[in-house]
């Protein structure tokens, strides 16, 4: 085995051949941000925490290390969150977060976490002002618009090649022939592959910060048959 | 003992509590998008331990141990 100076254990794994092998004894919550919220105290009081399951929590930024740490309070206390998710928050912010509350020799952190604006939803709802906008099938028809334009929410049917997913943060890029684009999945999960051919259907939204243009449709996706 | 499941990494790799250790598990033959749906689950892993290298020692290999 490895082990660090103070001869502790660093790499053990176990090999796992195939799924079959992998028993769920209780699946996975199908939407993690529909679980209650419970308050960072009762996180950081509770002597023995919860073993198993994400909690969910809610509160102001205080402060943000982007792709490694958050912290957040509420009105009973605050909470440091670990997490790999590169969404940039400001201070002062409401956001809630999903995560493993774990101890360690700091205190209790939630470890694992996902996050996001309390606020913004996954889905932007219908709207009215939308319904005479063309609809625009090719990402570059999206890229090219202004940001002032991508609130609007124009209508979005795209087909393309998953280029890049990652299931544990949601991140979704589709490129089709001359362009490609960030998908927000908000909370959804899907069983993409990389390669895979995909039909996107949704809305511009302007609300994404890290793709230039920071446009986004949003879903239902539906893979496509070929 | 019941696994939690607490991360998913590239390819095979599933992120793994055990009580407050945390493990990585490598499902050796499954694409990684068939485990998409295990984060936050709780499962059994049946499977070998797989324990590093020793430090300062040559390499051996990996070791397994069944279950």
């Amino acid at each position: 085995m490895a082990v660090n100076a103070e001869n502790q254990i660093t790499d053990l794994r176990i090999q796992v051949n195939d799924l079959s092998d992998v028993a769920v004894i209780r699946p996975a919550r199908q939407d993690p941000f529909s679980l209650p919220v419970s308050a960072l105290t009762s996180l950081s009081a509770s002597a023995a925490l919860a073993p198993e399951g994400r909690v969910r929590v809610r509160g102001r930024v205080t402060g943000q290390r982007v792709g490694q740490a958050l912290q957040i309070r509420d009105a009973t206390g605050t909470l440091q969150l670990q997490s790999a998710q590169l969404t940039s928050l400001s201070p002062g912010e409401e956001a809630e977060a999903v995560g493993f509350p774990m101890r360690d020799e700091i205190g209790v952190r939630l470890r694992y976490a996902q996050y996001r604006r309390v606020g913004v939803p996954d889905e932007p709802p219908s709207s009215e002002t939308t319904t005479n906008l063309p609809l625009l099938t090719e990402i570059n028809q999206i890229r090219e618009l202004k940001n002032e334009q991508a609130h609007r929410r124009f209508p979005v049917r795209i087909t393309g090649v998953v280029t890049y997913y990652d299931a544990s943060w949601g991140l979704l890029f589709v490129q089709d022939a001359g362009a490609g684009i960030y998908v927000h999945l908000g909370s959804r999960r899907f069983p993409l592959q990389t390669g895979q051919r995909v039909q996107v259907e949704g809305r511009t939204d302007a609300s994404a910060v890290w793709w230039k243009p920071p446009t986004t449709p949003s879903f239902p996706l539906t893979p496509t048959r070929d | 003992m019941a696994l939690a499941i607490v991360d998913l990494g590239e390819r095979h790799e599933l992120t793994v509590r055990i009580g407050t250790n945390i493990l990585s598990a490598y499902v050796l033959q499954s694409p990684p998008t068939n485990l998409v749906g295990l984060l936050d689950a709780q499962v059994r892993l049946r499977g070998g331990v797989w324990r590093g290298r020793q430090r300062r020692e040559p390499d051996h290999g990996p070791a397994h141990s069944g279950q």
